[in-house]
């Protein structure tokens, strides 16, 4: 099997993939329209949405990352339309062999399981492909919709950290601490979805 | 200021930011020929490079440019499907300055393109990302890559001695080619015609 990273996931229903610079609209469309319901989880977006220039140059940052193995920061888009949906990432800020899954969807594009499709096929390339010893999901205790993900997903929940992160406004807020081990993913409901992976030039992984 | 330029378009060339998927057309480009650059470019030693080292470097060339640390071109005929060869827009001589490097593939030698390639960088790197200097360093024994810079009005500071190794090990010298933005105007190189696009495809100016 070639190396990785996985530039190019496919699920039935999704293509989860390397942003490009040319996604700098549809991003900066989505932070429109997405605004008001992401930005009490993700402060980020207060800004947004930033110009156009703006939205160049951060997915110029994430390709960036992502070519020199920084970070695997991937836009979600609906497989058929191409249109954007979302984005997932993993963060290798949590030791090694392990990495932090993480992500946001778009207003438009809850409640039809998109999140649990990309976050399965995801945690499937970091075991499978990436040969990771361990994933985690770090989310907001009140964070309802964002919980659900790794509950159904056979994440164990370890712990609420105490004011670990901010909101918008500078408030501390806890982290709820979430992690699936290499030898407990074969039986978690990650191991049987369905998934594509493909490397920077198109060779299958997986 | 705008840019970088990830696509060059001249008369007769396709310039544009490496990107993994190019690999295969690399690898052919290179299997027509190395005994021209030999001599002159130590990475040819390790060729031919396994596909997985080709796309690792790749990576790294697209990685690279989209931070903003160093702006490695591959050098396509106009519909892109074929390689020409390569050349960049390189920041190792310091703030306000870009090094200009090229080598054509061995199909498409003697036909100027290296010339045409480097005339349009170098107004690249004065008119899009401000550069004070433009530099090119070759070899004073590579008479085909000397010829560029003075064709182009670049104007020869100096040859170094040593400065740099064969891919023997040896020592040689490195001429040092320089056109300062002023003189940009006066030279060859402002007839050069050339189109430059951003990251997302967008005109640049």
């Amino acid at each position: 099997m070639p190396p990785g990273p996985a530039y190019t996931i496919l699920t039935p229903r999704l293509t989860v993939r390397c942003w490009e610079p040319a996604d700098a609209q549809a991003f900066m469309d989505a932070c429109a329209e997405s605004r008001d319901h992401l930005l009490r989880w993700l402060p980020w977006m207060k800004d947004e949405p930033l110009p156009l220039d703006d939205q160049v140059r951060r997915m110029r940052a994430l390709r960036g990352a992502f070519d020199a193995g920084q970070g695997f920061i991937h836009g979600i888009f609906e497989r058929e339309s191409g249109a954007l949906l979302g984005g997932i990432g993993s963060h290798a800020d949590v030791g090694p062999g392990a990495r932090e899954l993480g992500g946001w969807m778009a207003a438009g594009a809850l409640r039809r399981g998109y999140t649990l499709e990309a976050a399965a096929a995801v945690v499937r390339v970091c075991f499978e492909v990436d040969g990771l010893v361990r994933v985690e999901m770090h989310c907001d205790p009140h964070n309802e919709v964002s919980l659900r993900v790794p509950a159904r997903l056979g994440f164990v929940r370890e712990a609420t950290l105490r004011a670990r992160d901010f909101l918008e406004d500078g408030t501390p807020s806890d982290s709820v601490v979430w992690s699936l081990f290499a030898e407990d993913y074969p039986a978690s409901p990650c191991a049987s979805q369905e998934v594509e992976a493909y490397d920077a030039i198109g060779r299958r992984l997986l | 200021m705008p840019g970088p330029a990830y696509v060059v378009r001249t008369p007769r060339l396709l310039l544009r930011c490496w990107s993994p998927a190019d690999a295969p057309l690399l690898d052919a480009a290179l299997a027509a020929g190395l005994d021209h650059l030999r001599p002159w470019l130590p990475w040819v030693k390790d060729e031919p490079e396994p596909l997985d080292a080709r796309v690792a470097r790749l990576r790294w060339f697209r990685g690279a440019f989209d931070l903003g640390h160093d702006f490695v071109y591959g050098i396509f005929t106009p519909d892109g499907g074929e390689v020409v060869g390569g050349t960049g827009l390189h920041t190792r001589q310091g703030p306000g300055a870009r090094e200009i490097g090229y080598w054509i593939a061995a199909p498409h030698l003697g036909r100027g393109y290296a010339t045409e390639a480097v005339a349009a960088l170098t107004r690249v790197a004065v008119e899009i990302d401000g550069a004070r200097r433009v530099e090119i360093r070759c070899d004073p024994l590579n008479e085909r890559s000397v010829r560029v810079p003075r064709k182009l009005g670049f104007v020869h500071d100096g040859t170094l001695r040593a400065r740099q190794r064969t891919a023997d090990g040896e020592p040689r010298d490195t001429m040092v080619w320089t056109m300062l933005a002023g003189e940009l105007a006066a030279s060859p190189c402002a007839a050069a015609a050339c189109e430059a696009l951003d990251a997302a495809g967008r005109p640049l100016p």
